[in-house]
């Protein structure tokens, strides 16, 4: 009997091929607007977290704990314990601290890094923006010293590849301290305040001008899922190598970010509240006019006998044959224009008029990710709304009385 | 790097000489010749903070009242460092990196090389009238040597970190005994402890005590003392700063 039913439904369904497609496209069509914008937002989070904090900070970051302990002794051996863990990729010892840089031509404050730049390039992409020149080698470390600094900083204080630059500091040790540099790489990242403010030197010079106690300020790492940074941060706090030390995700290390992502997690909120809201409404209008328009044949077939179970048997399995249809095809679609080609091409944000170079370091293109738990979830609240739009109209056909029926013009 | 601003933004206050004429004359006896013609003296700097040590050579070269430097010496961190307090102005000269930094007067009351001293405690000591106006002045013992004591206010109040100054000069001879630098809500910022041994013509060891976030104990003690050697004044100018290299 369900199998006759089946059949019936089907034909039904493809009786009225205008009205079955347009039923399908609008469920479709709803269900590829929610993947795409999920899509979107997630690749803008994923990238913002990789470019963003892959280009200063870091996934994860240890430090001395207490403002009193500015240094952390033996930072080789904190990174090989952060290596240890299989979700770091990377780890960076570095020291970090502010400066007056004098040029040629001007002096500014700056922000200034003492890297490794072997071991930086394994945490951020800054040796990738290199644009003139490259970071050093060990032999290059010889009074003046080498320094990398950014393009818009180097024209601000009128300097160029191999001019000079001299850096003035407070130590640990309150002495103020004054080291000559020369320029041997210049960086372009395109995000304007580290272009503007920031310069690299190397890590023992670093160390050496602020008296640091230990070898560095802080090791960065860098993870492998940009978002599982805090469950990793907490499960080193917990290591005992890491014991006096603090270790922080960059949701504590960077809480504009952190805040930055709440309030997209509360649009995202807000905005598939109300993309739900639409995509069921027009489910319900499609459907609710399917049957409204279906009212003399639903009271033919009540007239000859059929009982009332089975004629809702019949539109439940008339809905789930569209709302199947629509959920694959849209599936089907969004998987393949966001991840098979808005993935590898990206969404150029810049020629809609916006431009978030500081935001994505450098890009205003956003490449979508679609993720299996994140179609299946869109997939399921389109079948699901798809049914729950049903209960009205069914239990007004229902209490249909076959003889009023049978007299409707429509 | 807000300290390092914070000297570039102060405001030009140099100290008038008209006031110096009006003071009382602390430094007498042998302290007024002292200060009368140009010295070389060098010391060792040791700086204590609370988990580390440092000790750094220095050389004084005094020219006059209103013009003198000291130089680092001995730290390869920041050797050759001159500090130098002329005409009212403090400036740093860094030859290594070839940076002139130049303060107001009163950068001379910030760190001198990262210890407890300001440059003014050792390159202004000499012009203590006219960078203070006396409020009072009485008859004291201190630990056991016949003191004069002297409380002092700066006379650009509003560009001194100071509110008032305690100043302990021994009533034979003017040698310093001791300094008090207090806030202007009365906190103790800061305290000198000199002690002579007779060895030089001034005294041999000075000792500060800080008391802010970072501060700690800094010993000053000198080992020789010069002043049969003519000093260029062209040194002791912005422009000669460079022949320091």
């Amino acid at each position: 009997m369900a199998l006759t039913l089946l059949r019936f439904a089907l034909r039904n369904v493809w009786r009225n091929r205008r009205r079955s497609l347009l039923t399908i496209a609008a469920m479709a069509g709803g269900l590829f607007v929610l993947v795409f914008l999920k899509g979107l937002q997630d690749g803008y989070v994923a990238q913002r977290l990789d470019r963003g904090l892959g280009l200063s900070l870091g996934h994860v970051v240890v430090r001395a704990a207490g403002p009193n302990a500015p240094g952390i002794p033996d930072a080789a051996n904190i990174a090989k314990a952060l290596l240890s863990d299989p979700s770091i990729a990377a780890a960076a010892p570095r020291v970090r601290f502010e400066a007056f840089a004098q040029g040629a031509d001007a002096s500014a404050g700056i922000s200034v890094a003492g890297v490794d730049p072997a071991a930086e390039a394994g945490v951020t992409w800054i040796s990738r923006a290199i644009v003139e020149g490259t970071f050093w080698d060990d032999k290059d470390v010889v009074e003046p010293y080498p320094i990398v600094v950014g393009r818009d900083l180097a024209r601000r204080l009128g300097v160029s590849l191999g001019g000079k630059i001299a850096l003035l500091v407070e130590g640990e040790d309150r002495a103020l301290i004054a080291e000559p540099f020369r320029v041997t790489g210049i960086f372009h990242t395109g995000a304007t305040l580290y272009d503007g403010g920031v310069a690299y030197v190397p890590r023992s010079i670093a160390a050496r001008m602020m008296l640091v106690r230990g070898d560095a300020t802080e090791v960065a790492a860098r993870v492998r899922d940009p978002l599982a940074a805090p469950d990793v941060a907490a499960r080193l706090a917990r290591d005992p190598r890491f014991a006096n030390l603090s270790v922080a995700s960059w949701r504590e290390a960077a809480p504009e970010m952190q805040e930055a992502m709440e309030v997209l997690r509360v649009m995202e909120l807000i905005r598939t509240g109300v993309l739900f809201a639409l995509v069921g409404l027009g489910i319900l209008n499609t459907i609710t006019m399917s049957l409204c328009e279906r009212r003399r044949e639903f009271g033919t077939l009540m007239a000859v006998g059929m009982a009332p179970e089975k004629l809702f048997t019949l539109l439940v399995l008339e809905v789930a044959v569209l709302a199947l249809a629509g959920v694959l095809l849209g599936v089907g679609g969004a998987f393949a224009v966001v991840t098979g080609w808005l993935g590898r091409t990206g969404v150029n944000v810049s020629a809609l008029g916006a431009s978030l170079p500081g935001a994505l370091a450098g890009t205003s293109v956003i490449y979508p990710i679609v993720t299996g738990e994140n179609l299946l979830l869109a997939g399921a609240w389109v079948l699901g709304i798809s049914f729950a739009v049903l209960i009205v109209p069914l239990y007004r056909i229902l209490r249909l009385d076959p003889a009023t029926a049978l007299r409707d013009r429509v | 790097m807000t300290r390092v601003l914070f000297a570039f933004v102060w405001i030009y206050a140099a100290a008038s000489p008209l006031f110096a004429a009006d003071a009382p004359r602390m430094l007498d006896g042998a302290y007024a010749k002292l200060f009368a013609k140009p010295f070389t003296a060098t010391a060792s700097l040791a700086i204590r903070r609370q988990d580390w040590s440092r000790r750094i050579g220095v050389t004084v070269y005094y020219l006059d009242a209103r013009r003198a430097l000291a130089r680092l010496t001995g730290s390869q961190r920041d050797l050759g460092t001159v500090a130098l307090r002329s005409g009212g102005r403090v400036y740093l000269y860094f030859p290594r990196a070839e940076l002139l930094v130049g303060a107001p007067s009163a950068g001379g009351s910030l760190p001198l090389f990262g210890s407890d001293f300001t440059a003014d405690d050792l390159l202004a000591f000499g012009d203590l009238a006219g960078r203070f106006a006396v409020v009072s002045e009485s008859a004291e013992t201190l630990s056991g040597v016949p003191a004069r004591r002297y409380e002092l206010k700066p006379r650009e109040a509003k560009d001194s970190p100071y509110g008032l100054v305690k100043l302990w000069l021994s009533r034979d001879g003017g040698a310093p005994l001791r300094e008090e630098f207090r806030s202007p809500e009365g906190n103790l910022l800061r305290e000198i402890v000199v002690e002579s041994d007779g060895r030089l013509p001034l005294p041999t060891l000075w000792r500060a005590r800080g008391y802010g976030r970072k501060g700690g104990e800094s010993e000053l003690q000198f080992h020789s003392f010069d002043s049969g050697r003519p000093l260029d004044a062209e040194l002791f100018t912005v422009a000669g700063l460079r022949r320091w290299r």
